[in-house]
């Protein structure tokens, strides 16, 4: 599975972190350290399993279980970002 | 870094920095030809209602004209408001619920051009207030002018001047004070070239006894060390223009075309 920005969203990166903003719903949020880096990789390897590797190669993941608390995390993250419309999904290749 | 925190957003929480908003707004124009935009003050009202949505599209500023409402970068914040007309480089414009025009809009600042919007109607009524019979026994003039009008010119009977000198952008702080307390829960009405009403439209049929009359000195905001203190723009109720938007008008004019439309409007008007 991959994951691409909807085309009504779009984003910048600040001291603050991602800043998104909604352009059809007209709200603006902030990603917290954990999103920005996780959007970050995302703009990079849209695709899961590069993503994750991504993540764990920047979030120095030393085990399985770090690699799973990732993995959990990050799908959580994002499918949260896709219910809003903030992401969409597409079959890995697509 | 540590996987510390769990990803997360805040989505209550506005982008902090209103420039970045700004940025994102304009980037969303970019690409995506319209965004929506909250609304969160009151100078619109009562068009735009705080909490109120607004979608901008990409203007084309060669058909801007007086009635729309546009969107535009001010001080490194986003500001909707009304055109009322504009020259070959700016636009003047105002929040309905303003008695003041903005500082001149530059052109490539507008970013937006809101659709959906109540047609342009210029507000004529007067605040309510001013008609209502007041504590105060005179209609006071504070004029601010280092010159007093010349022999022979006549205030309408049961006025009053207080002249006092002008100070650098504005007034003196001494001076500001004592308008203030004088001011201080009477109408007040403020003469000044940046005003949205003319004083013919926005004069009211009668100038109540305990009107406070404020001229001769700009109202605003003005972040400056520069000495001198702007007039804050509440202390007057209405706020009434002797000529064209913008055109400098020299304090004791001023006076004068204000004294003979109260006396045009009272004269004709029931006692």
């Amino acid at each position: 599975m991959s994951w691409t920005v909807s085309d009504h969203v779009v984003w910048l990166e600040t001291a603050e972190g991602i800043q998104l903003y909604d352009t059809t719903s007209g709200e603006f949020q902030t990603l917290n350290t954990t999103g920005s880096a996780v959007w970050r990789c995302l703009a990079d390897s849209p695709d899961t399993d590069q993503l994750l590797g991504s993540l764990a190669a920047e979030f120095h993941a030393t085990d399985d279980n770090h690699h799973r608390i990732i993995a959990r995390d990050t799908k959580q993250f994002l499918d949260e970002l896709v219910e809003q419309g903030i992401l969409r999904t597409s079959p890995s290749g697509a | 870094m540590s996987w510390s925190n769990k990803a997360s957003f805040e989505r209550a929480r506005p982008v902090r920095e209103q420039l970045t908003a700004v940025s994102l707004i304009e980037q969303g124009l970019r690409t995506c030809g319209a965004v929506t935009v909250p609304v969160t003050g009151d100078s619109m009202l009562p068009t735009l209602q705080p909490g109120d949505r607004v979608v901008l599209r990409r203007p084309d500023v060669t058909r801007l004209q007086a009635g729309d409402v546009v969107a535009f970068r001010m001080a490194g914040r986003l500001v909707i408001h009304r055109i009322h007309g504009r020259d070959r480089a700016h636009f003047i414009t105002a929040g309905d619920n303003l008695g003041l025009y903005d500082p001149p809009v530059a052109i490539e600042d507008v970013i937006g051009v809101a659709t959906d919007v109540l047609a342009f109607t210029r507000r004529a009524a007067a605040p309510t207030n001013l008609s209502d019979t007041c504590s105060g026994e005179w209609v006071d003039v504070w004029l601010i002018s280092h010159d007093h009008p010349a022999a022979g010119f006549d205030l309408p009977p049961g006025w009053r001047l207080h002249v006092r000198p002008p100070h650098g952008i504005g007034v003196a702080k001494p001076v500001l004070e004592e308008i203030r307390a004088a001011v201080a829960g009477k109408p007040c009405i403020g003469v000044t070239e940046h005003a949205v009403l003319t004083i013919a439209e926005g004069m009211p049929q009668r100038v109540a006894a305990g009107t406070q009359v404020i001229i001769g000195c700009s109202f605003g905001q003005f972040d400056t060390s520069l000495p001198g203190h702007l007039l804050p723009p509440k202390l007057a109720g209405l706020h009434l223009r002797p000529r064209a938007p913008g055109e400098p008008t020299d304090a004791l004019t001023s006076l004068r075309e204000f004294a003979a439309a109260a006396t045009r409007t009272q004269v004709g008007s029931p006692p």
